[in-house]
This record gives C-alpha cells, sequence and structure tokens, in this order.
C-alpha cells in the first residue's frame, strides 16, 4: 500500500512536474494551492502574468498599515492631500508615472527607498522626517498612501518595508492595492504625470 | 699637350662619374642578392592584406548598404521596422549602461522635487534644502565633522534648530576648515552673514583679526541676535 502510494506519488511528480514548471508562480513560493471541499481535492493555478515580474501581494502589506479601497483614496485626498498633510505616492519608474496616474499621485520610485540609495536621506526630509540621519522625528511626516501598478505589484509593499525599517510609523502609511492598474479599470480618470 | 692632358684627365673624371652614378642606381633600384627584398614583399604583403581588410569591411558596408536600399523598396515596410526595434535596442542599452550612476540621484532629487512642489507648491531652489546643492554641502560637512572627531552637532540644519530652540547656545562651537570665512560661516550657521561680526566679537581672545582663521581652529557660536535680516 504504502509502495503503491510512493509509485503513485512519484508518478504524480513526474508528470505533473512539467505542469507545474508551465504554470504560473502565485506568489514568491508557491506556485499553486491546493485544498480539499467535500473530500476531493482543488487546486487554484495561475496562467499568465508570472510571479517574478508580478506577485501577488497580501492585503495587509504589513502589521498597523492600513490597506485602501479607491473609495478610501478619494477620501484621502479630499481630505489629507488637501489639507497638505497627506501624499499620494506613486511608487513605479518614472517613465511608467508619465503615461498616467491616480490624480494627485506623486512619483517617487521604489529604488529611491531603497536602504542603499545614499540619498535616501533627503527624500526622507522632503517628506517630513526631521534628522533623518541622527534621530529621526517623524511627529511632522506626511501620511503616505502608497500604490504601485496593481494588486500584484511588489514594489508598493517593498517601499512600505523600507519606510518601516526607516522608522516611519506604521501610523501615517497606507497601502491602495488596488493601484494604478485597478483605478484605470474602474473607469476612473487619470492625470498625465508632470 | 698638358691641356690635351688635362682635358683628358676631365673626360676621364666625368666618365667615372657618370659610371659611379650609374651603378649606384642601379644598384639602388635592383639590389641584387639582398635580402632586404623578400623582407620588403612581405610588409608591403601585410601592408596590403591589412588594406585589403579595410577595403573589405568598406566594402561590405558598402554592400550592405546597396542591398537595403535595394530591399526597401521591395519590403518597405520590414526594413523600416528592423530599423527602429534596432535603433530602440540601441537606446535602450545606452540607458541602461547610463542608468546605475546617475539615474539614482536624477531620480531621487526629481522625486524630492515633486514632493516639493506637491507640498509647498514649489521646487526648491538650488541651494535650499531639498535641492541637490543642498544635500552635497551638507553631505560634504557632516563628512568632514565626524573626521574631525567632534562630537557637537556642526550640522548647519541641527544648530539652525538648536539656535532656534535656544537650549544653550554658547555651548554650541563650531571647527574651522579650509575655506572658511567669518561671512561663510555666519551665513552657513545662521543664514545671516551680519552674525560675522558678533562671531568675531565673540571669539576676539582667540582671533587677532577677522581673517585670522585657520583650519582646525573652533569657534564659540554666539546666540543668534536679530540682526537687520532676522533668520
Amino acid at each position: 500500500m504504502v509502495l503503491v502510494r510512493c509509485v503513485g506519488s512519484a508518478a504524480f511528480l513526474i508528470a505533473g512536474g512539467p505542469l507545474l514548471g508551465q504554470s504560473a508562480a502565485i506568489t514568491e513560493s508557491e506556485s499553486s494551492f491546493s485544498f480539499t471541499m467535500n473530500g476531493s481535492t482543488m487546486r487554484v493555478t495561475r496562467s499568465g502574468p508570472s510571479c517574478p515580474s508580478s506577485c501577488i501581494q497580501p492585503m495587509r502589506a504589513a502589521a498597523g498599515v492600513e490597506t485602501f479601497g479607491e473609495l478610501e483614496v478619494i477620501d484621502f485626498l479630499q481630505d489629507s492631500v488637501s489639507d497638505g498633510s497627506g501624499l499620494l505616492i506613486d511608487v513605479r519608474m518614472p517613465s511608467t508615472f508619465s503615461a498616467g496616474t491616480v490624480p494627485g499621485a506623486v512619483n517617487v520610485p521604489v529604488k529611491t527607498f531603497r536602504p542603499d540609495n545614499p540619498y535616501r536621506s533627503d527624500l526622507l526630509s522632503a517628506l517630513g522626517v526631521q534628522t533623518p540621519d541622527s534621530r529621526p522625528g517623524f511627529a511632522d511626516a506626511f501620511t503616505l498612501v502608497i500604490f504601485g501598478n496593481g494588486p500584484d505589484d511588489a514594489d508598493a509593499t517593498a517601499v512600505i518595508d523600507h519606510l518601516l525599517d526607516a522608522g516611519y510609523p506604521a501610523g501615517k502609511i497606507s497601502y491602495y492595492r488596488g493601484g494604478a492598474a485597478r483605478w484605470s479599470a474602474l473607469g476612473l480618470n487619470t492625470t498625465v504625470g508632470q | 699637350m698638358t691641356q690635351a692632358g688635362t682635358h683628358q684627365g676631365y673626360i676621364r673624371m666625368a666618365l667615372m662619374g657618370t659610371a659611379f652614378i650609374g651603378l649606384t642606381v642601379v644598384l639602388i633600384v635592383f639590389q641584387p642578392g639582398s635580402k632586404r627584398q623578400a623582407q620588403v614583399t612581405i610588409v608591403s604583403d601585410t601592408g596590403d592584406t591589412s588594406v585589403t581588410r579595410e577595403a573589405g569591411l568598406l566594402d561590405d558596408l558598402t554592400v550592405v548598404t546597396a542591398q537595403s536600399d535595394q530591399a526597401t523598396p521591395k519590403a518597405p515596410q520590414v526594413t523600416p521596422a528592423s530599423r527602429e526595434t534596432a535603433s530602440t535596442d540601441g537606446q535602450r542599452s545606452a540607458g541602461t549602461v547610463e542608468n546605475p550612476p546617475a539615474n539614482l540621484r536624477d531620480m531621487t532629487f526629481s522625486a524630492i522635487s515633486q514632493v516639493k512642489s506637491a507640498t509647498t507648491g514649489q521646487a526648491p531652489a538650488p541651494g535650499q534644502p531639498g535641492s541637490l546643492l543642498h544635500s552635497v554641502v551638507q553631505r560634504s560637512m557632516s563628512t568632514n565633522a565626524p573626521a574631525a572627531g567632534q562630537p557637537s552637532p556642526t550640522r548647519a540644519d541641527a544648530l539652525r534648530e538648536a539656535t532656534g530652540a535656544d537650549d544653550s547656545p554658547e555651548a554650541q562651537t563650531y571647527q574651522v576648515r579650509t575655506g572658511d570665512t567669518l561671512v561663510s560661516i555666519a551665513r552657513a550657521v545662521y543664514g545671516d552673514a551680519n552674525m560675522s561680526t558678533h562671531l568675531f566679537t565673540t571669539n576676539a581672545e582667540i582671533m587677532a583679526r577677522p581673517d585670522s582663521l585657520t583650519p582646525g581652529m573652533v569657534l564659540t557660536l554666539p546666540a543668534p541676535v536679530p540682526t537687520t535680516s532676522g533668520n
């Protein structure tokens, strides 16, 4: 019986190996998910875009970081951005940003948030962080809403991780998971980034 | 008789001279039995091959352009497309070559200027906080300060905040670097060139004249006094 199972699993591996190799990866670690429902095994696979470039991101980017939908983003634009305490940040590359973005968004690419950027402290001070080199003070720092290309863009969550590593309080960061792709897919207007 | 002898002598000299010159010319031209002739031919051969190579390249190029010129009327949509892809590929490769060193800096400061223009309504002017010049100045100052082993804050921003908060302004010091003047220090620390006189009066015991600054000298910074153009 055990031998049969072993042979069966080996046959599945041999037969499924190419299948798994062909199927698109969903997250960084998983290429497919399986579950049982009423005793029968079902699988979640993905075709088309593949993970190393488009990894599906979780709903919560990090602990304490709120996730926004489109209506919350519009509220944020009307409240925080209007009174000058908030910034909607597009982390895509400048070429993509200039093709069209959410109205009011500011382009700060993901590369500039990396710790190896020697000018990151200047960027953080532009975001309102006091003395980002020695003792960073985040009292006057802007409330940020971070978005990337879409729910499959790991850059936005990477930026949130970089900001949290720099000491940025999680309460001042929010994550618009839909990103520019979902914004325009819903028919909402975009503006040409300058 | 003697005249005939001298005539004969002249004729002999002329004949021998022409024979000498003729033989020399013949030897120079033909060079019988010398191996330099073979070397010369080898050199000329290699020279010929190198020349023919260049000529071959040029011929190939001309052939290619001639072919493409001949091909364009036959398939006018294909060759321009291939040329466009080639040009875009070239631009891409050039872009990736240029990208890593300068682009991150440019990207960061364009992002900073966007953030500044989005928050304050105007991009930072050169030299103001947020501009590349200000960053370079701050960076050079902050990299010099730890090298001097001076723990007290010498950065202009920190000083400006400290003097603005007027906790203990008399504790602030400034270490003089090469190229500093009292006016430049006053402008960097207080943002006010008029503070140079206060700076001199405060440090009068260590400074004989206002221009007697030596690198490494530690100046005591006076409390900021609202002068004509206050900070």
